[in-house]
């Protein structure tokens, strides 16, 4: 499928951006922000997978990720920044990539996760993103965050929009974390997600006994507040109280899995294990790892990150272990990068990509892909093309596996194609 | 009501048209979004504690009668002549960061080893600056500008390069004209590293710089296309940093090997071949001219010193003032002070680095200069409390810098809770605060009513609300009034003030 059939064109999308601003802007006696309709009818479902997702920040390469090793417009456009053919037994042992299917392999750096794409457990989509033509950072991951390529009129996110159209239950204050000192834009729009950097820092400061004391003080002052912080201080201290009843800090991770404890991200996803294995209600946790804008260095600067993203993510599994079959990782970033390297020792901002997902209910099948292919007449300035919406992915996510059916309230004026990437 | 009435309430019917109904939120039973309502300004705001809270970071103890005294006009006049106000004690609080003062080629020569130190005197000296300079005023805009031009502090070699940019782009020109500070900015090796102009060739241009010039310094997407872009990199093809042999390493140079010379067409201009370097200053007075920009610096600085949603009419105002001043950043910001959305403004959601700042001035808090040349950090607190609340300067990875919207700073309290308690328990004898000291220099009768009813008049602007005065009185007069010549007495009170800072109403400006 070519992207023209599928995407609108960029004066549709930015008609469409324009009306939603028009409309955002009629009610000027309210914030931008100020919810104005209900969902009608919120979804009761009782809680499926948590979702680990995982957003690597600066437009990661795909296509020296989950490499096509069998389409030889790879190698013309990549003389120097590639992966080689798993068979090349002259290149460098460190850039040859690890077969997976006979036309797609893994970057070597992945090495640790091979075993979970060879049995089931992991599973790449290629050829994939969001159909806004942005090449800007800020555009396309705000874009992606919010769930509505084009426009930035919503200001909740796709996972903000989800844990809001469904009632799983619970009534867990902590519903959804993101890792971090500020709230990624994908899970706003909800109260129940909060921005945690340590779960074991996450107490007022000053002495224990006065904690209490002081938090009813302040508990006081916000309820006669009129404005937002009402809703921010009870969320706050629903968490402060589940937080204190259960103990991160001695957890010790099983199955012989050990996280680097100098890695942000290996720390997020022991403290995810840990509160899953608590069982206190958590469906979400959002994660970011930066550094993969490689416009030069990339050989060096990639294969440093999938090192981090790769041990991280099969330590988790270990871990884990059987409570996998109720997870699931999906790993995405804002854009890919052009196919064609530059002078500079690495590749500029692109287009199509590549998703990981991690689980224990995926089909069998370790890339999936309608590959456009690389050749100039193939390519969309340059760049690879999308022929799987990135929307498809997650809605396929959350209606399989998260029970949420309700996939067009969270990506609005889309209609999701079933991929059959995922089971029941 | 099901989905059918609900769309035939809103008018609406499906499809496509159902992007417009979602056009702002949900609102799920029980699961609240997270809104920012802006609280109404109150009527018993005191106005030039209100115009204190804007043009500078925050009151200081005593700083809204001085400013009454020698009258607001006078003021505001003096802190637009940054230069004739002496700076010399904020200064010396920082006299040992001579990073600060380094050229580039003095910062790379201290080596790989001496980036976190470089990092960390810069961050740590915009701290300091932000609470003790008596350049209220050029600080602030400092901040905007640094936000605006925002570079990320380790990007490669921004790490030493940062500095310089900071001393002479971005507090150089905060109070001049911005076709300066924007030039200043192209040339910044810095910038040229940060958005990979440095590497800009003729055979390989690097859209990067263009696009963000474009997208984020000036005009904003709308008035360029793709092709334009392209144009750009052209013209800046060449633009770049002179090597270690080079005669003055790190800094700019025009390497006319590697410019494209030949003719380029912008924005529907003709730039004809053989311009050289003219390509690019060319390039930088279109857009500096282009009404799109006067439009995106007025609702900016609008935003920035009103409100989240700028009132169309004042931006407006200001981007005629931009036009006919030839962009005179002072020339606007009057334009912005004199009129009545200024005036009455609705409070502002504070971000980190404000709410941190404004608690560090209204506490006259003593901060110990960092310094980690014995191997163990020293004044760190303030930067290690900016990192948690997610403003660390110059720590914003991507170019639109950090958000000046008040919403994208909500997730939770409680790190703001806690740098409350920290700087008014002051722990650490790098960060202290003397609340004794602070109210008998300000003739407060020592006794626990009137030292809380002092702290709401310079904290809030206003005599506390019924429930504050509940909330606060009560904490405070838990085991009967304190005692404040007792340690339990001091503590209690000391506590009752933490709570005061942390509360809804100081976390707006």
């Amino acid at each position: 499928m070519s992207r023209e059939t599928q995407t609108l064109s960029r004066r549709e999308m930015m008609n469409r951006s324009m009306a939603l601003s028009a409309l955002a802007a009629a009610q000027i006696s309210w914030p931008q922000w100020m919810p104005r309709f209900a969902f009608a009818n919120q979804n009761h479902a009782p809680r499926g997978d948590v979702l680990v997702c995982i957003f690597l920040r600066g437009g990661a390469d795909g296509l020296n990720v989950i490499v096509p090793h069998g389409d030889p417009d790879y190698y013309k456009a990549r003389p120097a920044i590639n992966e080689a053919h798993p068979d090349d037994n002259k290149a460098d042992k460190n850039q040859i990539s690890l077969d997976l299917d006979g036309f797609f392999g893994l970057h070597p750096a992945m090495a640790p996760l091979l075993p979970f794409f060879k049995g089931g457990q992991m599973l790449a989509v290629h050829a994939t993103g969001s159909p806004d033509p942005t090449r800007s950072h800020f555009d396309a991951m705000d874009f992606m965050e919010r769930g509505t390529p084009g426009s930035h009129a919503l200001s909740t996110g796709w996972i903000g929009r989800h844990l809001a159209s469904l009632d799983t239950g619970t009534n867990a204050p902590l519903r959804a974390i993101g890792w971090g000192a500020s709230l990624q834009q994908s899970l706003r729009g909800t109260i129940s997600a909060t921005a945690i950097q340590s779960i074991v820092d996450y107490h007022l400061a000053g002495r224990k006994d006065a904690a209490a004391e002081m938090l009813a003080a302040l508990n006081s002052l916000y309820s006669a507040d009129a404005a937002t912080l009402k809703s921010v201080s009870d969320q706050t201290n629903a968490v402060l109280d589940l937080v204190s009843r259960i103990n991160v800090a001695s957890y010790q991770p099983s199955g012989g899995a050990t996280y680097d404890e100098k890695q942000e991200f290996d720390m997020a996803l022991m403290q995810t294990a840990a509160l899953i294995k608590a069982d206190v209600g958590l469906e979400v946790s959002a994660i970011d790892i930066g550094g993969w804008d490689t416009h030069q260095n990339e050989i060096a600067d990639l294969a440093k990150y999938l090192t981090i993203l790769s041990t991280g993510l099969a330590a988790f599994h270990t871990d884990l272990g059987d409570a996998m079959k109720n997870i699931t990782v999906v790993v995405m970033s804002e854009f890919g990068r052009r196919v064609q390297e530059n002078a500079s020792g690495g590749t500029d901002h692109g287009h199509g990509n590549m998703m990981l997902l991690m689980g224990g209910h995926l089909v069998n099948k370790p890339v999936f892909a309608n590959w456009p292919g690389l050749s100039d007449d193939k390519l969309v300035n340059g760049d690879l093309a999308i022929t799987i919406d990135y929307r498809d992915v997650l809605s396929e996510i959350l209606s399989v596996r998260l029970n949420n059916p309700s996939t067009d309230l969270v990506f609005p004026d889309f209609k999701a194609t079933p991929r059959g990437i995922l089971t029941k | 009501m099901n989905r059918r009435q609900f769309l035939q309430l809103a008018g609406l019917g499906t499809g496509a048209a159902l992007v417009g109904a979602e056009v702002i939120n949900v609102l799920a039973s029980g699961d609240l979004p997270v809104v920012l309502q802006t609280p109404a300004a109150s009527d018993t705001r005191d106005p030039v504690w209100h115009v204190l809270n804007r043009i500078t970071y925050g009151p200081r103890p005593g700083q809204v009668d001085a400013v009454k005294k020698v009258g607001l006009q006078a003021y505001l006049d003096q802190q637009f002549n940054p230069q004739s106000i002496n700076d010399d004690a904020s200064e010396q609080r920082i006299g040992n960061y001579i990073t600060l003062d380094m050229t580039g080629e003095e910062l790379y020569a201290l080596g790989n080893d001496s980036k976190a130190r470089i990092v960390a005197e810069l961050d740590s000296a915009t701290v300091m600056r932000a609470v003790y300079s008596q350049r209220d005023l050029l600080e602030v805009m400092t901040g905007f500008w640094s936000d605006h031009f925002s570079i990320w502090h380790l990007k490669d070699d921004d790490t030493f390069l940062k500095t310089v940019d900071d001393r002479d782009v971005v507090r150089k020109y905060a109070l001049g004209k911005f076709r300066d500070i924007l030039g200043a900015s192209a040339h910044s090796p810095a910038m040229l590293i940060y958005l990979d102009n440095a590497e800009s060739i003729k055979s390989h241009p690097n859209e990067n710089y263009a696009r963000e010039l474009m997208e984020l310094h000036t005009t904003g997407i709308g008035p360029y296309t793709e092709q334009d872009i392209k144009e750009v990199a052209r013209c800046f093809t060449g633009w770049t940093i002179q090597r270690p042999s080079d005669s003055q390493p790190y800094s700019f140079t025009f390497n006319a090997k590697f410019h494209d010379d030949a003719a380029k067409t912008v924005l529907g201009q003709t730039i004809p071949a053989g311009g050289g370097i003219k390509d690019g200053e060319t390039v930088l007075d279109m857009l500096a001219a282009h009404p799109a920009t006067a439009q995106r610096i007025a609702t900016k600085l609008v935003r920035r010193f009103v409100a989240d949603t700028p009132p169309d009419s004042l931006v407006k105002a200001v981007a005629q003032t931009y036009t006919s001043s030839s962009g005179d950043i002072p020339t606007m910001l009057r334009t912005i002070f004199a009129s009545q959305e200024f005036l009455n403004a609705p409070p502002k959601y504070k971000r980190p680095f404000e709410y941190l700042v404004s608690l560090a001035r209204a506490f006259s808090i003593d901060l110990v200069p960092y310094d980690n040349s014995s191997g163990k950090v020293k004044g760190g607190i303030p930067l290690y409390l900016l990192k948690n609340m997610g403003q660390l300067p110059f720590d914003h990875i991507t170019p639109d810098g950090y958000s000046d919207d008040g919403s994208s700073w909500i997730s939770s309290m409680l790190t703001r809770w806690n740098t409350a308690i920290a700087v008014v328990f002051g722990g650490t004898p790098d960060a202290k605060v003397d609340l004794n000291a602070l109210v008998k220099g300000q003739n407060v009768e020592i006794a626990p009513r009137p030292i809380l009813d002092y702290f709401a008049q310079h904290l809030l602007g206003r005599p506390l609300t019924q429930t504050e005065s509940d909330t606060l009185w009560g904490f405070a007069t838990k085991n009967g009034e304190p005692d404040l010549t007792t340690d339990a007495g001091r503590l209690r009170m000391r506590a009752a003030i933490a709570l005061m800072a942390a509360s809804p109403s100081f976390q707006f400006r």
